[in-house]
C-alpha cells in the first residue's frame, strides 16, 4: 500500500482485499473532515465502492490495485475510485445485495462509473451541506 | 493506515418466559473486513437453538451494505427478530437508504425490545 495525502488531495492506493475498504473509508473521512465536510455518507459511499472493487473487479486474480483519489472542486468535493480489474461482468456468485451503485447514487451529488475490460472507475462528486461552515 | 477496524460481537442468552432469545451485541465498525464476523454470530449454536433474536447494534459505528446483508439474513432465519439501534445513527441512515426502515423491526432499546418479542411481537 502507498499513501500521498496532500492538503488539498487525496491519493492511496490499496491492493484487493477487504481490509483496503476500511483503509479507504478512514482515510476518505479524515481528508473530507479536514475540509469541514460531513464524512459519514462521504464514507459510506468509499466503503461501498471499494467493496464492490474488492468483491467484483479481480475475479481468479490475486493482483491488482484499487486507487482512491479525492480533490476539491469549487464547494465540492470530487471522489474518485477505480481499479485494473476485469470490468463490470455478470456475476452470479456475489455475495453482496447488488446494493452497491444504488446506495451511492443516494450520497453523491453526482455519480459516473465507466467500466471496460481495463478496470472500472467510478467518480462522485459531494456538495457540502448548506448548513455547514467553510473548512480550512 | 488502519488495520481492520474492531468488531466486538458478543451473544447470550435472555430467557422470554416459556422461550429463550439469541442476544448479539455488536460494537465497532461493520464492513466487508468483518460482516463475516456478525454472520457467524448469527449461525452459532447459541443462536441456533433460540427461538428469536435479538440483534443490538446501539453501538456500530458504522455500517454498510456488507453489515446489511447480515440483517437480511437474520430476518430470513429468526421470524422473531429485533433489532436495536439509535436514532439518528449509521445503521438507521443506512436502513433509510435502502429503503429498509419498514421492514426491519426496529427498536430503540433492549427492553423494548425483549418486551414485543415476548409478547410475541414481532
Amino acid at each position: 500500500m502507498s499513501a500521498a495525502s496532500a492538503a488539498s488531495e487525496l491519493a492511496l492506493d490499496l491492493p484487493p482485499r477487504p481490509s483496503s475498504v476500511t483503509s479507504a473509508r478512514h482515510a476518505v473521512a479524515q481528508w473530507a473532515g479536514a475540509f469541514g465536510y460531513a464524512t459519514g455518507d462521504i464514507a459510506l459511499a468509499v466503503s461501498e465502492a471499494v467493496g464492490n472493487a474488492v468483491v467484483h473487479a479481480f475475479k481468479d486474480r490475486d493482483r491488482g490495485t484499487i486507487r482512491l483519489r479525492g480533490h476539491r472542486r469549487d464547494e465540492h468535493l470530487v471522489v474518485v475510485v477505480s481499479d485494473d480489474g476485469i470490468g463490470m461482468t455478470p456475476n452470479l456468485d456475489s455475495p453482496g445485495l447488488g446494493m452497491g451503485i444504488s446506495l451511492i447514487s443516494k450520497l453523491a451529488a453526482e455519480v459516473r462509473v465507466d467500466s471496460n475490460e481495463g478496470g472500472t472507475s467510478i467518480v462522485m462528486r459531494f456538495a457540502r451541506p448548506a448548513s455547514e461552515s467553510a473548512g480550512p | 493506515m488502519s488495520p481492520k477496524p474492531p468488531l466486538e460481537v458478543t451473544i447470550e442468552t435472555r430467557s422470554l418466559g416459556q422461550d429463550d432469545a439469541a442476544v448479539i451485541r455488536a460494537k465497532g465498525e461493520i464492513d466487508l473486513a468483518t460482516a463475516e464476523r456478525l454472520a457467524t454470530a448469527l449461525a452459532s449454536p447459541a443462536s441456533a437453538k433460540a427461538n428469536a433474536l435479538l440483534l443490538d447494534l446501539t453501538k456500530v459505528r458504522f455500517i454498510d451494505s456488507s453489515g446489511l446483508r447480515v440483517v437480511m439474513v437474520a430476518m430470513r432465519d429468526f421470524p422473531r427478530l429485533a433489532v436495536v439501534f439509535a436514532e439518528g445513527s449509521p445503521v438507521e441512515r443506512l436502513f433509510e437508504l435502502a429503503q429498509m426502515l419498514d421492514r426491519v423491526p426496529c427498536f430503540r432499546s433492549e427492553e423494548e425490545a425483549i418486551a414485543a418479542l415476548m409478547d410475541g411481537h414481532p
